[in-house]
């Protein structure tokens, strides 16, 4: 029992020294995420007003202690709306750049460290998905499958993925020649050890930040779809 | 004649792409449960005309025999006539498309010419005040949606100030340039046409400044990821300690191997604003692909679809193309083989 004790303090201060937790902007940014991700959870609890509730009565009030962000074209209460729509867009930010960041990853690996034809194949892939309308495919997935949260959310991945794949691949173009990378192989490190051990780590800094530009862009995508 | 190897390879990638893309959305076009003859004729039209109507467009066939159709058209250059505006899908797209190149290089040069430099200078003053304000502006750039920005800068600089005109391509008592590239800044100026040309370039300022945004935030991320992990490499202490000038040290040692990132972003970019900006368009009056693509799909105008579906599948491999071509040109080591 004491030793858990033990392991789970040390577990903390490791924590505490992480890198991301030196910087005092990091903890107020991830302090921020999760002060909204709350928001989002208990917008039920929080949220003074059904969110679809009409009043219009009220319409396009300004804000006031009644409601604290105005209320819209048809008097419904902006701040609920907010509160609520939270759930909706974190999901599907999360949920889209996780999608696609996986999928595109694992191409753009594949293509930048094989070359030749799979290269060749895997781009031409990807440059269909980037040349297709995004709108024509939402609709077609709904038509198909019917208009949901889950098929707005795989229309926006179908369209996002190629994104990561050519920044991926553009990486590992770069880096697979690198001297680390040599190295591996001469140690005799088989090809999917020097792609996910080697090369991915050091291909990720424009991914993330990538990624978080996507967070806010899908949801503005899933916002015009809707 | 390895290169030309390469850009034989490519030019074939490109006809692939476009086969993959038209099948895709001739597929799609079929699976998506709207009737394109209602929407074009409305709930009154009669049997006759709705007869017709598909005969016109070849709807009243099989779909293998529509798509070669279209294929075989396409061959001979005919892209096929817009349900919508009832014109040759060819000749709406050479009216939209040199308004929305127009814009997007305009936004191009605006992400380059800023957000590289401003990535430059955030990652030599790392953790200081330039570095703290590039980032704070790259965020707010990331997360505002470009339709409020454009009714901002609108309302700011046009309502407000009456500084920039908020809409449109060219003023209205001034004649547009005659058409020689579609591109009024280019046209005025070949026809040396100076009124054209000063409405035209102050047109443009606020739709491309709202339109690059965007991309100069990303980019100037990028660039300040790439330029933090080459800063703290070997070659650049052996590039000071040879004694280069710093500036060279930066731009030449530094930069150069820092571009990766910014280049392949910079590739993506141009496609997906050469395909159209369809609410920077909208915001700002801009008659150019966006629009016309969003009012064709609105309208189940599949030749028309395909036709700006087309034109993507043609830009998005240039743009990847000359990016691989500045791979190789920044860093030769990229080239496999």
């Amino acid at each position: 029992m004491a030793s858990t004790a033990a392991l789970s303090v040390r577990g903390l201060r490791l924590v505490a020294r992480a890198p991301i937790l030196a910087n005092p902007l990091n903890i107020a940014a991830l302090a921020l995420i999760a002060l909204f991700a709350a928001c989002a959870i208990l917008a039920p609890v929080l949220a003074p007003y059904d969110p679809l509730l009409q009043d219009l009565a009220s319409r396009l009030r300004p804000p006031s202690s009644e409601h604290w962000l105005g209320t819209d074209s048809l008097g419904r209460d902006i701040a609920s709306r907010i509160l609520y729509g939270a759930r909706i867009s974190l999901i599907i930010g999360v949920v889209v750049v996780t999608v696609a960041g996986v999928v595109g990853t694992a191409i753009g690996l594949v293509a930048g460290y094989a070359g030749g034809l799979v290269d060749d194949a895997l781009m031409r892939l990807t440059e269909v998905f980037l040349a297709f309308p995004a709108l024509i495919l939402a609709m077609a997935i709904a038509g198909a499958l019917g208009p949901s949260l889950t098929n707005a959310i795989i229309a926006i991945a179908a369209v996002t993925w190629a994104v990561y794949a050519r920044l991926v691949r553009g990486q590992i173009l770069s880096l697979r020649r690198r001297e680390f990378v040599e190295a591996a192989r001469a140690m005799g490190a088989s090809r999917t050890r020097i792609v996910v051990r080697h090369l991915l780590p050091n291909a990720l800094a424009p991914l993330m930040i990538q990624a978080s530009f996507d967070l806010g862009s899908s949801i503005i995508a899933a916002a015009g779809l809707s | 004649m390895r290169f030309l190897g390469f850009l034989t390879r490519r030019i074939v990638g490109i006809a692939a792409v476009m086969v993959g893309v038209s099948i895709i959305t001739f597929a799609i076009s079929h699976v998506i449960p709207a009737d394109p003859v209602a929407a074009a004729l409305g709930d009154h039209a009669t049997d006759q005309q709705i007869e017709a109507f598909r005969a016109e467009y070849h709807l009243d066939r099989p779909l293998p025999e529509q798509y070669l159709t279209y294929v075989t058209g396409l061959v001979h250059g005919d892209l096929g006539r817009s349900i919508r505006t009832r014109r040759p899908v060819s000749d709406d797209l050479f009216d939209s498309f040199p308004a929305t190149i127009e814009l997007s290089l305009a936004a191009l040069l605006v992400a380059i010419v800023v957000g590289i430099p401003a990535g430059v200078w955030s990652a030599i003053f790392r953790g200081r005040l330039p570095d703290h304000l590039v980032r704070l502006l790259s965020l707010i750039g990331g997360s505002i949606p470009v339709f409020w920005l454009g009714l901002i800068v609108i309302g700011l600089f046009y309502y407000q100030l009456g500084w920039l005109p908020g809409g449109a391509r060219i003023d209205t008592f001034v004649s547009p340039p005659p058409t020689r590239t579609g591109l009024y800044v280019v046209d005025s100026l070949l026809a040396g046409d100076l009124e054209a040309l000063r409405s035209s370039l102050l047109h443009l300022v606020l739709p491309a400044l709202t339109l690059g945004y965007f991309s100069t935030a990303v980019i100037a991320r990028m660039t300040r990821s790439s330029m933090l992990e080459v800063l703290g490499q070997d070659y650049m202490r052996t590039a000071r300690a040879k004694g280069l000038q710093e500036r060279i040290v930066i731009l030449r040692h530094g930069l150069r191997n820092a571009l990766i990132p910014t280049v392949t972003i910079l590739g993506l970019t141009f496609g997906s604003l050469l395909s159209g900006a369809v609410l920077t368009e909208t915001i700002f009056s801009w008659p150019g692909l966006g629009r016309y693509a969003t009012a064709a799909a609105i309208a189940l105008d599949f030749p028309a679809v395909l036709g700006v579906t087309l034109l993507a599948a043609i830009v998005y491999p240039i743009g990847n193309l000359l990016v691989d071509i500045a791979y190789f040109w920044l860093d030769p080591r990229t080239q496999h083989g």
